[in-house]
């Protein structure tokens, strides 16, 4: 009997110890593939380059609706406190650098590779080129200056020095001066014709990113200059760009940009009728439809099933909402008042005019809620929904309350959403605007309707939408040339200037400028790109947030607020039925109680501690 | 078997329960560093609320993060952490003074140490003066010019707290940034406007609860924070 064990005994032993080493266990990893795998094979290293598109997408973008809450167009429905601007938003350090290694290590990999064929790897080399010169513009962007590892692949391995891989950071001239010439290298590499939904890089692109790059630094060299900003710069020049340099950087932005509008395949976009109303639906299509669209030059694209965004979901007003969900952002009045009158007169072109709306006790009334913003630049119909307009063939009713007459006196009187007066009158409609602690109502009186999807079901959650996020419009470089143009020149009457300035005001469907400005040129730029994530660094290069934003409560620019309609209800009184508007301030109603805030302190991110924990020498930017 | 089973689990349960948190336990610190921001030893008047801070470092470690320290309203700050070798120093760009003179104090820390930080503000807000005569406010200052280039804005605070600053002020901020160059060289008195708040809500409520405050500030060109004058009650 105890033999017999014995003998099993050994014989599992034998079988464990004797076999252990056979070829069986030995199986190739399923879910690792090598360097030689991954360049053997043409459909994995486009793989690859879909996985590094699909990092691109850094700053406000159209999947975080709440960020775009940072700037001055619009709010959520939930009360905040913030004060300053965050200066860390947007400022994705580690992302970036991981991105940038992978970059580097696609380069060094495809170099070797048969798979493809000497012309598909030239134009994959120069996309992961322009891609790494994006990346390094985000970086820059937001923090000056940033170590520039160039083609370096950094492997750790135990007991190397590690000071070798500790770089320091560039001046911010040396940033941009590397991403100008890493786009006109990418550019000598990539095609130029235009591709899917214009989802991937071509020449174009990079001429674009050259000319957005160009002018950031021309601006900043103008702009931030040590007699206005004297903190703003570091000894070493990581932040502070030389006053002289300005003049070279708009050249480059001029005739880049220049170069996509007369060579390149991006047209502008004409509606085919003479109405306001075409002219906003074009601008509307010109950003949103993909279909078609020759003013898109390069996009973060979606698609449906697969890769959507909640943006519809969250943002569609409640009265047409599709799921759980909806009314988060309201746009703020500033950005609805700068949309400047269709028949402005001379001096009036190229700039933002407050709405003409009475006041209280001698209110101006309206037939329809809309014709207060029919007359304004249609781009307005065009990125924002305001109260009466129509989305997806519905009307969106926008109502505070009525207006009611009594003792000869007009009292507003305001109810829950959705509430009716004995005789059956809608006091506040379901979408508000209201104030009060409700949530999905909107606060101003307008939502936003750019990047808003009409496609049926978009405002699903199981859907989603496909709406694309724009990084660059044919429109982005008629302005940058504009406005490189006028600094060059310095000449109001600047022909040029005017020339690119009045293309995109007449495809707006509003009159042409007879004289340019700096003035002028922000105003068109914000009421151009709306919502589409330019507007902070717009201001930054500019040096302008301090201005506008000065914390003071009683500074139009840094206040939020709302133009809320009213239904007049006062049977006998000629003005019965008509509307009126009255301006509302989301301070007083306690919802956004501090007003835009921005100093000197918030224009550069913060270089965090623990980068330089790990990189000593990375230096500080100023105020930190 | 059983029996000794028992003891011994008894007597391993004990050492667990008993004795394993001593090891990475320590006592709270008990040291203080106290101190204020002074010029030529006078508290600086400033904004509370984490607004201005100083960073705390101490070498020997592998991470370099300082402790933040932070200032309150009367300039003053302490902090309670352990003894041992320390730098305290301005943080850059914060505070309404330059960089003048900026530069790193060792405090050898045994029990308490109290330091001042001498810095060199822009401008000060002397001799502040502010009155209410029935619904009106009259407000006057002396601006004193120390190392400013030149005034942003002046403004005028109220509130139902004595925690008032450009942020905080549930009653009214008044700013005037008018002729702002006439005073930036200092040596002269600035007087604000009359105000006058008869139908101000706010006001009125502060004035029946018996508690108003007022205070001064000045916004020097350039700086991150403005510079206060003391909180004067109104009431």
């Amino acid at each position: 009997m105890k033999k017999r064990y014995l003998f099993a005994a050994s014989l599992a032993a034998a079988m464990l110890t004797l076999n252990s080493c056979s070829d069986f266990l030995n199986t190739k990893p399923d879910t690792i593939l090598t360097q030689d795998q991954t360049y053997g094979d043409p459909t994995l290293i486009k793989s690859v380059i879909a996985n590094f598109y699909g990092r691109t997408m850094l700053g406000q973008k159209v999947e975080d609706w709440d960020a775009w809450t940072s700037i001055d167009e619009a709010i959520y429905y939930d009360r905040n406190e913030t004060e300053y601007f965050d200066r860390n938003k947007w400022c994705d350090y580690d992302h970036c650098y991981d991105l940038i290694h992978d970059l580097n290590v696609f380069l060094e990999g495809v170099k070797t590779s048969t798979a493809i064929d000497d012309a598909t790897k030239e134009a994959y080399i120069g996309e992961v080129r322009y891609i790494r010169a994006w990346i390094y513009f985000c970086l820059g962007r937001s923090l000056g200056g940033v170590p520039i590892v160039g083609d370096q692949i950094f492997d750790y391995t135990p007991g190397m020095d590690i000071s070798t891989m500790q770089i320091p950071r560039s001046t911010e001239t040396a940033l941009y001066d590397y991403i100008i010439s890493e786009c006109q290298e990418a550019g000598k590499l990539l095609t130029t014709e235009t591709n899917t939904h214009n989802a991937r890089a071509n020449y174009w692109v990079a001429k674009m990113l050259e000319a957005r790059a160009a002018l950031t630094a021309a601006s900043l060299a103008r702009y931030n200059t040590p007699e206005a900003h004297p903190q703003l710069r570091t000894q070493g020049g990581e932040v502070g760009i030389p006053a002289e340099k300005a003049e070279g950087y708009y050249q480059t932005a001029l005739a880049a940009a220049k170069e996509v509008i007369e060579k390149g395949p991006y047209k502008l976009m004409y509606p085919t009728e003479n109405t306001p109303q075409a002219y906003a639906d074009n601008f509307y299509k010109a950003v949103c439809q993909k279909d078609g669209n020759t003013e898109v030059i390069w996009c973060f694209d979606f698609v449906a099933p697969g890769k959507t965004h909640q943006f519809t979901t969250n943002n569609l007003p409640k009265s047409i909402a599709q799921d759980t969900g909806c009314d988060r952002l309201s746009v703020i009045l500033g950005l609805v008042e700068a949309f400047e009158p269709i028949d402005a007169s001379e001096e009036e072109r190229g700039k933002g005019a407050r709405f003409d709306i009475g006041t209280i006790d001698n209110p101006k009334f309206f037939d329809n809620p809309t014709d207060l913003f029919m007359e304004r630049d249609p781009r307005l119909n065009g990125s924002i929904i305001f109260p009466g307009a129509t989305f997806g063939g519905q009307t969106i009713e926008l109502q505070a309350g009525q207006l009611r007459k009594e003792n000869g006196k007009w009292v507003e009187r305001t109810g829950a959403r959705n509430s009716y007066d004995e005789e059956h009158r809608l006091i506040t409609a379901n979408n508000g605007p209201f104030g009060g602690n409700e949530r999905e109502i909107n606060r101003t009186g307008f939502y936003v309707r750019k990047y808003l999807d009409a496609t049926p079901a978009a405002g699903t959650i199981g859907r989603g939408s496909d709406m694309w996020n724009v990084h660059f419009r044919i429109a982005e470089a008629y302005l940058i040339a504009a406005e490189a143009s006028w600094e060059l020149s310095g000449d109001n009457y600047d022909e040029t200037a005017l020339k690119y300035i009045n293309d995109i005001r007449s495809r707006a469907g509003v009159k042409p400028l007879t004289s340019i400005d700096h003035e002028k040129i922000m105003h068109e730029n914000r009421v151009e790109f709306a919502f589409e994530g330019q507007r902070w660094w717009q201001l930054k290069r500019w040096m302008e947030a301090d201005k506008i934003w000065d914390g003071n409560p009683n500074t139009r620019t840094a206040q939020r607020l709302g133009l809320w309609p009213y239904k007049v209800v006062a049977p006998g009184d000629p003005n019965d039925g008509k509307w009126v508007f009255i301006e509302k301030n989301m301070a007083t109603l306690d919802l956004w109680p501090k007003p835009y805030h921005c100093t000197d302190a918030q224009y550069y991110a913060e270089i965090n501690n623990g980068w330089i924990n790990n990189n000593p020498k990375l230096v500080k930017n100023p105020f930190q | 078997m059983n029996t000794l089973f028992k003891i011994c689990s008894v007597f391993i349960l004990a050492t667990l329960v008993l004795t394993s948190c001593r090891k990475d336990n320590y006592d709270e610190p008990e040291s203080f560093i106290k101190g204020r921001v002074v010029y030529q030893g006078e508290p600086l008047q400033l904004r509370g609320n984490e607004a201005v801070r100083l960073q705390l470092y101490q070498r020997g470690y592998e991470k370099h993060d300082p402790v933040d320290v932070f200032v309150n309203q009367n300039g003053e700050f302490s902090i309670c952490i352990f003894d041992g070798q320390y730098q305290l120093i301005t943080k850059a760009g914060n505070g309404p003074w330059t960089s003048e003179g900026r530069d790193t104090i060792e405090i050898n820390l045994r029990g308490t140490a109290v330091q001042d930080v001498e810095v060199v503000p822009y401008y000060l807000v002397d001799n502040a003066q502010i009155t209410r005569n029935g619904n009106q406010i009259n407000a006057s200052f002396d601006v004193n010019k120390i190392a400013g280039t030149g005034i942003d804005r002046v403004m005028l605070l109220l509130g139902t707290t004595q925690f008032l600053s450009d942020g905080e002020h549930n009653v009214d901020r008044y700013d005037e940034t008018e002729n702002m160059a006439d005073y930036a060289g200092g040596g002269k008195t600035y007087t604000f406007a009359t105000r006058d708040y008869t139908d101000h809500q706010m006001f009125q409520t502060a004035l029946n609860r018996g508690t108003l405050f007022g205070r001064i500030a000045l916004w020097p060109s350039g700086s991150d924070q403005a510079i206060y004058s003391p909180v004067i009650r109104l009431d």
